[in-house]
């Protein structure tokens, strides 16, 4: 390992630091502010790192590590979402708390290094490694509330089921590498593909829809998400999300041509039946996070929609569509969980989660219940948000490829979605019920609040300012 | 005299299969846990045949970091598991249904 | 099969002699052992510590910790055995390395010994019956 390695390796190493950092803090001197304000300073230097020796082209960093534009957007995306969860979790733990602050921001920054780390791999170790990593840190936080018997149930069954599904994605690269020799994931899908091989890659597949609660793969999601403290949910439905997506477009753009026409059909019944089924299912859900669960679902569907055409057409311009999209779902998601974090607290039992609780919100908390109801909008992909311009470019992409299927299912889609999304809204407009409390203060995570909801509707109404900045960034085209 | 490698996959899919069984008919979580196990370490196994296939060491490396990420997952689920029985007397995963909707 | 029983026949031979061994001394000591009926011969350590209680104690779930400490810091060892088979190749960069990788090793069992989760307090010792 050289030193230029390790310089472009600065990100990740600042986050190490980070966490050594802190577990010394907490061995010492125990203080939720100062560990909160450690987190948020390692994860923007982390950040500031990034952004200075952005890489305009690829270069590998020891055999198992790779640093190249698309993986350092999507590093940019995760440590927007850690700064944000890391912003929140303040407020909502509340100043005395049954819970030991220090270990969250410690779990924190661990499954943003281990997210950092997938976004970058280019070797199985690497990506068994912190595929784990993110995860396992991750499950720790789902059940970081140990009187709420929902989270331990949540988190008992994610950790069963995740352990199988890694088993299924393990099993795939063991039968990937059998066939090949090859360990470093270019050369081992380059070589020609057997029967053998096909099905492990058939089973890697598998195990990353898992994560990305897929379809066929889907069921764990909405308990998990319904149990979990609210600003773990965050956390599981924006950055584990974002890092395997990477990492799945990475591997489903290494396929070798013969094997192509039956991985796009695969993938285009697995994104059909996702964003029907999720749609469909959020129909009728009263609690948000369950409803937020089922959105996750159908939106992975859209997203793999890009995938699907990536491998039909020239990658870059779905490249762009695809990040375009997740941008507004990560955006959209934050915000919706901010609000709801805001307005829960961890020591309790239960978060805010009901949706007749948040009747008449706007008309206690206007301001929360704005940026609520512009975040699904956002979702729902109505125009002068982020989201209309993400659905847009989809939309757009599978009209020139005329995968006719696939564009039913995203219309039908989204106007179930439209549906259950405004549902939503007009329960917050609705006309007062009961007291709702927010977090009183917390200043500093409700300007960054603020800073996202800006984003959202700048880049909704201006699309073309991150639109050719985009091309740049990931360096294509 | 060497074990043909291919008997070794099928002792691979068998304990895969023995893992998955025990998964979905077990009702004690600890043997849920368990099951799980025995199915990373049929995974883990598969790399060690694969790479003695290609006379690398490289399956075993991955052997290794793969056990290590078992025992991170195991260390987590008793964790768990202790909680657990605070709320519930017994590991029956049965108890555990009250998320539904 | 014949390769196997020329690669195997001492091993086999081993086996044999073992069992012929163990045979004749336990039938050698039946037949020539003299018999004595005490009050302790039938105890299970004639000489040691009297059994006390049940073995089915209920031990406190803390031991468990230890458990799964020894078995994430045993793993790490495989580690630098790793690093310690390849130590020639590897060379003064791979000795840094190992020494990151105790270093971090070394904050997080400072950590745990910080907060107190290699105590054992009063009300983790096993339950007196």
């Amino acid at each position: 390992m050289s030193l230029q390695e390790l310089w472009l390796l600065l990100p990740v190493l600042i986050i190490c630091v980070g966490v050594l950092t802190l577990m010394l803090q907490a061995a010492w001197q125990r203080n939720n502010v100062l560990a909160q304000g450690l987190t948020v300073l390692t994860l923007t230097l982390a950040l500031g790192a990034l952004i200075r020796q952005y890489p305009t082209d690829m270069r590998t960093i020891t055999l198992l590590f790779e640093h190249e534009p698309i993986g350092g957007f999507f590093s940019l995306l995760l440590l927007m979402v850690a700064i944000s969860v890391a912003l929140l979790q303040g407020p909502y733990m509340g100043k005395n708390s049954k819970e030991v602050a220090e270990e969250f921001y410690i779990l924190l920054l661990l499954s943003c290094l281990g997210s950092i780390l997938l976004v970058m791999s280019r070797h199985v170790a690497s990506v068994i490694l912190s595929i784990e990593l993110m995860s396992l840190s991750m499950l720790a936080m789902l059940a970081y509330n140990r009187e709420r018997k929902l989270a331990l149930e949540g988190a008992m069954k994610y950790l069963l089921l995740s352990g199988a599904a890694t088993s299924l994605l393990l099993l795939g690269f063991a039968l990937l590498y059998a066939t090949s020799g090859q360990l470093l994931l270019t050369q081992m899908l380059s070589s020609p593909m057997q029967l053998v091989a096909k099905s492990g890659f058939v089973l890697v597949v598998a195990g990353l829809a898992f994560k990305l609660s897929l379809v066929p793969l889907h069921f764990w999601t909405p308990d998990v998400y319904q149990g979990a403290p609210v600003n773990s949910t965050l956390l599981l439905t924006s950055l584990s999300k974002a890092a395997v997506f990477a990492l799945f477009i990475k591997l489903i753009l290494l396929i070798p041509p013969e094997f192509e026409a039956d991985m796009v059909r695969m993938l285009s019944w697995m994104a059909i039946a996702s964003m029907l089924l999720g749609n469909w299912l959020a129909l009728q859900q009263r609690s948000l996070k369950r409803l937020m669960a089922y959105s996750a679902i159908a939106h992975m569907g859209y997203v793999l929609v890009a995938g699907v055409i990536a491998m039909g057409i020239d990658h870059s311009l779905v490249l762009e569509g695809a990040s375009y999209y997740l941008l507004a779902y990560l955006v959209a998601s934050i915000l919706i969980f901010a609000v709801l974090t805001l307005l829960s607290k961890l020591d309790e039992q239960q978060d805010l989660d009901d949706l007749p609780q948040l009747q008449g919100l706007f008309w206690q908390h206007p301001w929360l219940a704005s940026v609520m109801t512009l975040a699904f909008l956002s979702l729902a992909g109505m125009p002068i948000t982020i989201g209309f311009i993400g659905k847009f470019y989809l939309l757009t992409l599978a009209v020139k490829l005329s995968a006719w299927w696939l564009v039913t299912a995203m219309l039908v889609g989204s106007a179930v979605g439209l549906y259950y999304y405004l549902r939503v809204i007009f329960t917050l407009f609705a006309p007062l019920q009961r007291d709702i409390q927010q977090t009183s203060g917390a200043y500093l995570s409700k300007m960054w609040i603020g800073v996202i909801t800006a984003g959202l509707l700048l880049l909704g109404i201006l699309p073309g300012l991150l639109g050719d900045e985009l091309r740049r960034i990931l360096a294509i085209g | 005299m060497t074990v043909p490698i291919e008997h070794g996959f099928v002792l691979v899919a068998l304990l895969w299969a023995i893992g998955l069984i025990g998964l979905l008919a077990r009702k004690n979580t600890l043997f849920m846990l368990m099951s799980m196990e025995i199915m990373l370490n049929a995974a883990a196994l598969a790399f060690i045949l694969a790479g003695s296939l290609w006379q690398q060491a490289d399956g075993q490396i991955i052997y290794i970091l793969i056990i290590t990420v078992a025992a991170a997952e195991v260390g987590l689920g008793l964790a768990l598991l202790i909680r657990l029985r605070a709320h519930v007397s017994d590991l029956n995963i049965d108890k555990l249904d009250e998320l539904r909707g | 099969m014949e390769q196997a029983l020329v690669e195997l026949w001492p091993i086999l031979l081993y086996f044999a002699f073992t069992l012929v061994l163990l045979g004749g001394v336990m039938l050698v000591s039946t037949i020539l052992g003299p018999r004595t009926r005490g009050h302790s011969t039938h105890l299970p350590y004639e000489s040691g510590i009297l059994p006390l209680g049940n073995a089915r104690v209920k031990f406190a779930n803390h031991f468990f910790l230890y458990a799964i400490f020894f078995v994430i810091f045993d793993l790490e060892t495989l580690f630098l055995f790793a690093w310690a088979i390849s130590f020639e190749q590897v060379g003064v960069t791979g000795f840094i390395e190992a020494l990151v990788f105790i270093l971090i090793l070394l904050i997080a069992l400072v950590y745990l010994w910080r907060i107190g989760a290699l105590n054992i307090r009063k009300r983790h010792l096993p339950e007196q019956n």
